[in-house]
C-alpha cells in the first residue's frame, strides 16, 4: 500500500521532466497503435491483392502497397508488435532472474558469488548474436527462439548490477540497524536493499527493450529472425530493399515506426537516468 | 602594505531561482609572517570566504568585494584543504604530482624574471627544470613537510600511504608554490589527534622559518587556540567578533564568543558515577583477525580486535578512546552481536550470547542496540522516519499495533523532535537530527544495554553538548548501560564513569574515567592526553612545541604495538607483547609495571604511576 | 596482477570451449542435411556424406573437429567445392580488420572529442545539440544507417560509391554505418565520467596549484575518466563484429560479416560452425586484452592489493 502511495508522489515529479514525458507519451501512442490498428484494419497482413501493387500512400492504403499488394500500414504495426513482444518480454525474464541472481550473488557472497559471476563473464565473452543466430537458425525462425538466444545472455547486465548494488549497499549502516532490531536476511534484502537499487535496476531494464528490439530487427533483416509471410520491421525492410530505389517509400516507413519505437524507449531511460 | 587585504567581500550562490548569502560584508587582514585564525561552526562561512580569496569559487557562486588582493598576486597564496585523500589524484603518484606543481611555478618565476630584466641582460632562465634538479626539489619539499623516506614515498600512490602522510604531500605541493601566504581550511579535521598535533606543530614550525603567514580556518577551537596569533569568529557569513587570540579566549565579548568558548570548555566537565554493582555485560578474550592483501602463497592476517575483555555493569557507562584503526568498531560490532569473534565469550547477565549467524534469538537481540556514526548512512533513505521507527516493533510484535504510532510519536518527543516529523524522509533533516532519528530507534526495543559508536563526533560543538545531555537524561530515566566509543577524549571524559584506551587492537588501560584522566599510567593515554588542545592559547601552544618525532614503522608482531613511538621503551618492550597488569580497579598492559622487569615488590605496595 | 591475469585468460579459455561445443552441436541440429537441396540420388547422397564424415555418431564427429581445430582445420565448405573454411576466412579477414580497426578509431576519437567538449562546454546550447544527436544516432539501427547513407548518397545524389572497396572513397559510407552507434555511446559515457571527474576535488587542487586546464585534461581527469570508455572498447568490438554482417552485405564488401551471411542463407554448416567459432574467438581475445588493460592501468590492482 505505501509502495503504490510513494509511487503516486513520484508522479507529480514526472510532470517537471520532459524527457521522461515525451518518451511515456510516445511508447504509448505506438503501443496503442500496435495494439488496435491491426484489429480494426479492413486489411489483413498477408492478404495479397495483384492490382494495387506498389502504390504510394492513398485513402485506402496510408502507408501504400508493397509488391504483392499487402496494405503496408497493418503490416507496419503487426511488425510494431512483435517488436514489443520480443522486447518486454525479454526485459521482463532477464529482469527477473538477473534480481534472484545478483541478489544471490551479491547478498551471499563467497562460493555462489564466484559461481555465479563466473558463469556470467563465461556467457559474456561470447557476443551474444552469434548463438542466437545459431538458435534459431536450429529451432526455427520464430518469437520463441529469438526469446530464448536473447535471454540466455541477457540476464548478465542486470545481474551485475543488481550484485554491485547490493554488494555496497548491504555493508551500510541501515541494514546493521535492520539486523539489530532482528530483521531477517529476506526481509533486508527486499525491504531495504533492493528499493534502494530500484532506480538502476529499472534504468538498465528500460535501456534493455530498444536492445532486445534491435536484436529483434536485425535478425529478421538478415534473414533469420522471423521470416515472411510473418510481418517483422526488420523483415519489412529488407524486403522493401530490393525495391529502395524506385518505391522508397516501402522502407521509410518501417524504419521510421522502428526508429521512433527505439527512441521512445531511450528517450524514457534517459529520463529515469536523469532523476536517479 | 598588508599581505592579504578583504574588504567587504559578499559571496552569493545561485540556486535555480534562490539567491543564498553565504558571505555578508566581511573585511579583515593579514600581515606577512603572522597566523590568523578564523573559527566558526559549519555553514558559517568561513570556506567559502577562503574560496573567494583564491579565487577557486564553483559555477553558481558570485563574489562582489571592494578589495579582495594578495600583495603580489594570487601566486603568492597557497592552500591546503581537510580531506587528503580526495584532493589528490589516485591514479597519479605523489612524486608527479609535486613534480608538476614544481614545474609550473617555475614556468612562472622564468616568465615574471623575464618581463622584469629589461636591461640587456638576458638571463634568460631555462624554459624547464631538467629531471634531476626537480628530483632533488621535490625530496626537498618532503622532507620539508616532515616526510621521511622521501625516495620511497615519491613512487607511491596516495592510497598506499597514511592520513597524516597524505597530509603531509598536500602540505608539500603547498609549499612548492613557495608561498607567503598558506590558507589552511579545516587541515587536521580528518585526522588523528596525536597526528593532528604533528601537523600542527609542523605548519608553526614552517610558518616561522621561512616567514609565512597562515590563514587558519576550524571549528575546533583547541586547533586555533594552538597556533593563531590573531582570531576572527565568524557566524551565518560574517565576522562577529575580531582580535588577538589572548583577546578573544580570555577576554569575550560577543554573546556567540562566549557561547563557543563554554561548550568547547564543557567538555571537560567529569562525569563519574557508577550506579550498581550488577553487571549486565561480560566479554572476555575476544579476538578476531581480518585478512588483507592475500597473494598467492602466502596471507596477511591483522588482528583487529586483540585478546580484549570488559565487564559492564547496570546503569553505568564505559568510556571507549582509541584513535582510527585501533579496533574499536570492530569490538562494537562484536558486542553487538553483527560480527563474529573468533575467539572468546561474550556474556550478558551471565547467559551467553552467541552472534548473529550463529543464532542470537530475537529477544536477545533486542537487549544490546547500537548508534551508528555515519548519521546518513544509518537510515534508510527510502523509508519515512515512521517506517524506521516501526520496523523493530512489527518484528518483535511486542504491543498492539493500533498503539504503534503513539508509541513512535512519544518517542519522537522524546528525543527532542516533533510528531509530524514522523513522516518525513532522512534527508530533510540536519545531522544532529538524524542523530537523534538514530537514537529513537535504538531505544525503540527498549534495549538495556546502549553501543554509540562515535555517535557525535561529525556534529557541530554546540549540537554536540545537546545530544549528550539527551543522552545522559535518557540514561537516568532508564537505567540503560552504556558502552561509548569516541576518539574525542573530551567527550569521553563527560560521559563515562570507567573508561578503557584501546590502542591496535588491544586495551593498554582502563580504570575510572577521573583517575585515568588525572594520573595516567601508560605512556600512550599519556600522550593522547597531551595531544588534546583545549580552548586555552597558553596551554595549547605549550603543548603543540612539545612534540616528538613522528615514526610510520609499523611494529613488529611479536612486540608491544605501541613501543616505536614509546618515549619509555625498553629492551623487552620490542620482544614481547605484554599483558594486562591489574592493580585494583586499575589495568595497563606495560612492562613498566610487571614484576619481572622492574623488580620484585613487596605485598603491599600501592602501584602508582611510572611515567 | 598475476593472480589476475590468470583468472582471465582461465576465464577465457572456458569460454571459447562453450563457444566450440555449443556452436559444434547447434550446427548439427540444424534442419535438413546440407545436400539435400542438390537434386542428387540416394546412393550419391550417402557417398556424399561419409566423403565429409557426416554418417559417423556425433561424438566422434566432435572429437574429430576438435583435434583439426588445434591443427588448423576447419574443415571443407559444403556448398563451395574445394574451398577449406581456413581459407575462406584468410582471405576475408584482412578485409572485416580494415574496415572493423577504422570504425573502432573513429568512434573512439570522435566519441571522446564530443565527449570532452560536451562535459566542457558552457554553453548550453552545444550541450544540448550533442545530446540530442547522440540520442537520435544511437536510436538507428545501423543496417537502417547503412541503407538510408547508401539510398541517399549513393543512389540519389550519386556522391559516393556504395559497392566493394576500391579506393578510399569506398570505405566512408561503411565506416560511418557502422560506428554511429558506438559513437554515440562513447559520447555519452566521456560526457558522463568527465563530469563526475571534473566535481572531484583533486581538480579543484590542480586549479590551486596554477595547472592550465589543457594539463589538468590530460594528466589528470582522462586517467581517470578514460577508463570507463576504454571498458566499452570489448563490448565494442562486438557489436562492430556483427554490425559488419549487415554494412558488408549492402556496400557488397568481401568481408567475414558478408562470408557468414550468405553462408546461412546456404545453410553452409562448416563455414557457419568455422566463421562462428573464429569471430567468437576474436571478440573474446580483444575481450581479454581490454580487461588486462584497464587492471593494468588502475594502480590498486597493478600492486596486487585490489582483485
Amino acid at each position: 500500500m505505501r509502495r503504490l502511495k510513494s509511487i503516486y508522489r513520484k508522479k507529480n515529479i514526472i510532470k517537471k521532466n520532459k524527457t521522461l514525458t515525451f518518451g511515456i507519451v510516445l511508447l504509448c501512442v505506438l503501443v496503442l497503435l500496435s495494439v488496435f490498428v491491426p484489429f480494426f484494419s479492413p486489411h489483413s497482413y498477408s492478404g495479397q491483392n495483384a492490382l494495387v501493387r506498389n502504390m504510394g500512400s492513398s485513402a485506402l492504403h496510408w502507408f501504400g502497397t508493397d509488391k504483392f499488394g499487402r496494405d503496408i500500414f497493418v503490416r507496419v504495426w503487426y511488425g510494431t508488435r512483435i517488436s514489443l513482444i520480443v522486447g518486454l518480454g525479454s526485459a521482463a525474464i532477464c529482469g527477473v532472474a538477473g534480481i534472484l541472481i545478483g541478489s544471490a550473488a551479491g547478498y551471499r557472497g563467497g562460493m555462489a558469488d564466484m559461481i555465479l559471476m563466473r558463469a556470467a563473464d563465461i556467457l559474456d565473452a561470447i557476443p551474444s548474436l552469434l548463438y542466437v543466430i545459431l538458435i534459431t537458425l536450429t529451432f526455427g525462425a520464430n518469437v520463441g527462439s529469438i526469446l530464448t538466444g536473447i535471454c540466455i545472455s541477457g540476464w548478465t547486465k542486470i545481474a551485475r548490477v543488481v550484485r554491485g548494488e547490493v554488494m555496497r549497499l548491504k555493508n551500510l549502516e541501515f541494514c546493521d540497524a535492520s539486523r539489530l532490531a532482528g530483521a531477517g536476511n529476506v526481509r533486508i534484502l527486499f525491504c531495504h536493499l533492493l528499493p534502494n537499487a530500484s532506480g538502476q535496476i529499472i534504468v538498465n531494464l528500460v535501456f534493455f527493450v530498444p536492445q532486445a528490439i534491435f536484436t529483434e530487427a536485425f535478425l529478421s533483416f538478415v534473414g533469420v529472425g522471423i521470416a515472411a509471410p510473418q510481418a517483422s520491421l526488420g523483415t519489412l525492410i529488407s524486403e522493401a530493399r530490393s525495391q529502395m530505389q524506385v518505391y522508397p517509400y516501402q522502407m521509410i516507413y518501417p524504419v521510421m515506426v522502428l526508429c521512433l519505437l527505439i527512441l521512445s524507449l531511450n528517450l524514457i531511460g534517459t529520463g529515469l537516468e536523469k532523476r536517479a | 602594505m598588508s599581505l592579504l587585504n578583504v574588504q567587504n567581500l559578499t559571496v552569493q550562490f545561485y540556486n535555480k531561482s534562490e539567491i543564498h548569502e553565504a558571505v555578508r560584508n566581511v573585511s579583515f587582514s593579514v600581515e606577512s609572517g603572522e597566523i590568523v585564525g578564523i573559527a566558526g561552526e559549519s555553514g558559517s562561512g568561513k570556506s567559502t570566504v577562503m574560496r573567494a580569496v583564491m579565487g577557486l569559487l564553483p559555477d553558481g557562486a558570485e563574489a562582489s568585494f571592494e578589495r579582495c588582493e594578495i600583495a603580489g598576486g594570487r601566486q603568492k597564496a597557497a592552500m591546503v584543504f581537510q580531506d587528503p585523500m580526495t584532493y589528490l589524484n589516485p591514479s597519479v603518484t605523489v612524486g608527479r604530482q609535486l613534480k608538476e606543481t614544481i614545474q609550473v611555478h617555475y614556468r612562472r618565476k622564468a616568465k615574471r624574471m623575464k618581463t622584469d630584466s629589461r636591461d640587456g641582460e638576458n638571463r634568460s632562465m631555462r624554459k624547464r627544470l631538467s629531471e634531476n634538479e626537480l628530483e632533488s626539489r621535490v625530496l626537498e619539499l618532503l622532507d620539508m613537510a616532515g616526510i621521511r623516506k622521501g625516495k620511497e614515498r615519491m613512487r607511491q600512490y596516495p592510497f598506499e600511504l597514511s592520513g597524516g602522510l597524505r597530509q603531509r604531500v598536500v602540505l608539500a605541493i603547498a609549499l612548492a608554490c613557495e608561498p607567503e601566504l598558506l590558507i589552511a581550511d579545516e587541515p587536521t579535521t580528518a585526522l588523528d589527534v596525536t597526528v593532528q598535533r604533528q601537523i600542527l606543530e609542523r605548519l608553526r614550525r614552517i610558518s616561522a622559518e621561512m616567514n609565512m603567514a597562515v590563514l587558519l580556518v576550524s571549528h575546533d577551537l583547541g586547533v586555533i587556540a594552538a597556533l593563531a596569533d590573531r582570531v576572527l569568529v565568524m557566524k551565518d557569513g560574517q565576522i562577529v567578533e575580531a582580535g588577538s587570540a589572548g583577546d578573544i579566549f580570555y577576554a569575550p565579548e560577543t554573546e556567540y564568543t562566549k557561547e563557543l568558548l563554554r561548550s568547547a570548555a564543557g567538555k571537560s566537565a567529569l562525569v563519574g558515577k557508577m550506579v550498581s554493582d550488577r553487571e549486565t555485560l561480560k566479554i572476555e578474550k575476544i579476538t578476531k583477525k581480518f585478512r588483507i592483501a592475500a597473494g598467492m602463497f602466502y596471507k596477511k592476517e591483522n588482528n583487529a580486535v586483540n585478546n580484549v575483555s570488559i565487564r559492564i555493569y547496570e546503569g553505568e557507562t564505559f568510556g571507549l578512546v582509541g584513535e582510527s584503526g585501533c579496533g574499536k568498531t570492530t569490538l562494537a560490532r562484536i558486542v553487538t552481536g553483527l560480527l563474529e569473534p573468533d575467539s572468546g565469550a561474550l556474556h550478558y547477565k551471565g547467559v551467553p550470547f552467541p552472534s548473529l549467524k550463529k543464532g542470537r534469538t530475537k529477544e536477545q537481540t533486542r537487549k544490546i542496540q547500537m548508534v551508528f556514526q555515519d548519521c546518513s548512512a544509518s537510515l534508510d533513505p527510502r523509508c519515512t522516519v515512521r517506517e524506521i521507527l516501526k520496523e523493530p516493533l512489527r518484528i518483535h510484535k511486542t504491543e498492539d499495533p493500533g498503539e504503534w504510532d503513539e508509541q513512535i510519536e512519544d518517542m519522537l518527543v522524546h528525543v527532542g523532535l516533533q510528531k509530524k516529523d514522523a513522516d518525513k524522509y532522512p534527508h530533510a533533516f540536519s545531522g544532529g537530527q538524524r542523530q537523534r532519528i538514530s537514537i529513537a530507534r535504538a531505544l525503540m526495543p527498549e534495549p538495556e544495554l546502549l553501543v554509540l559508536d562515535e555517535p557525535v563526533s561529525a556534529l557541530d560543538v554546540t549540537i554536540q553538548g545537546q545530544i549528550l545531555q539527551m543522552l545522559r537524561q535518557i540514561q537516568k530515566e532508564k537505567g540503560i548501560s552504556y558502552l561509548f566509543i569516541s576518539h574525542d577524549l573530551s567527550v569521553v571524559r563527560r560521559m563515562s564513569s570507567r573508561i578503557g584506551v584501546m590502542f591496535a587492537g588491544g586495551f593498554v588501560e582502563t580504570g575510572k574515567t577521573k583517575q585515568v584522566y588525572e594520573d595516567p599510567w601508560h605512556p600512550y593515554t599519556k600522550e593522547l592526553l597531551a595531544a588534546e588542545l583545549s580552548p586555552e592559547p597558553k596551554k595549547a601552544k605549550k603543548r603543540i612545541s612539545s612534540v616528538t618525532e613522528e615514526t610510520e614503522e609499523p611494529a613488529r608482531k611479536a612486540s608491544c604495538p605501541y613501543a616505536p613511538r614509546c618515549g619509555y621503551v625498553m629492551e623487552c618492550c620490542r620482544k614481547e607483547r605484554p599483558g594486562l597488569y591489574q592493580f585494583g580497579d586499575r589495568e595497563v598492559a606495560c612492562f613498566l609495571y610487571s614484576e619481572e622487569h622492574t623488580g620484585k615488590r613487596s605485598a603491599g605496595y600501592r602501584m602508582t604511576s611510572q611515567i | 596482477m598475476l593472480k589476475y591475469m590468470g583468472k582471465r585468460i582461465l576465464i577465457g579459455i572456458v569460454s571459447m570451449f562453450v563457444l566450440v561445443t555449443a556452436a559444434f552441436f547447434l550446427t548439427r541440429q540444424m534442419p535438413g542435411s546440407p545436400f539435400q537441396t542438390a537434386n542428387v540420388s540416394d546412393k550419391v547422397l550417402e557417398q556424399l556424406e561419409e566423403a565429409y564424415g557426416l554418417d559417423e555418431p556425433v561424438p566422434v564427429q566432435y572429437q574429430k573437429y576438435i583435434t583439426g581445430l588445434f591443427k588448423g582445420n576447419l574443415g571443407m565448405s559444403f556448398k563451395k567445392s574445394g574451398v577449406t573454411v581456413a581459407e575462406v576466412i584468410k582471405r576475408a579477414w584482412p578485409v572485416t580488420v580494415k574496415l572493423g580497426g577504422l570504425a573502432v578509431l573513429v568512434s573512439l576519437v570522435f566519441g571522446s572529442l564530443l565527449g570532452i567538449w560536451q562535459a566542457s562546454s558552457r554553453f548550453s546550447g552545444v550541450k544540448n545539440t550533442i545530446w540530442c544527436g547522440t540520442l537520435l544516432g544511437s536510436g538507428i539501427p545501423n543496417f537502417v544507417v547503412a541503407l538510408l547513407l547508401a539510398l541517399i548518397f549513393g543512389v540519389r545524389l550519386h556522391l559516393l560509391p556504395i559497392t566493394g572497396l576500391g579506393g578510399w572513397k569506398n570505405y566512408i559510407l561503411p565506416v560511418i554505418s557502422l560506428s554511429l552507434y558506438p559513437t554515440c555511446v562513447i559520447t555519452r559515457i566521456m560526457n558522463n565520467a568527465f563530469r563526475e571527474e571534473m566535481k572531484k576535488d583533486y581538480v579543484i587542487l590542480a586549479k590551486a596549484k596554477g595547472l592550465t586546464w589543457a594539463q589538468i585534461v590530460m594528466t589528470h581527469i582522462l586517467k581517470n575518466a578514460g577508463i570507463p570508455v576504454l571498458n566499452y572498447a570489448g563490448p565494442a568490438a562486438a557489436f562492430l563484429l556483427t554490425g559488419s554482417f549487415v554494412v558488408e552485405s549492402i556496400f557488397t564488401i568481401p568481408g567475414l560479416g558478408r562470408e557468414f551471411v550468405n553462408s546461412i542463407a546456404n545453410r553452409d554448416y562448416t563455414l557457419i560452425l568455422g566463421l562462428t567459432i573464429f569471430m567468437g574467438a576474436v571478440v573474446i581475445i580483444i575481450n581479454l586484452l581490454v580487461d588486462l588493460l584497464c587492471a593494468w592501468m588502475n594502480p590498486r590492482v597493478r600492486k596486487g592489493i585490489l582483485e
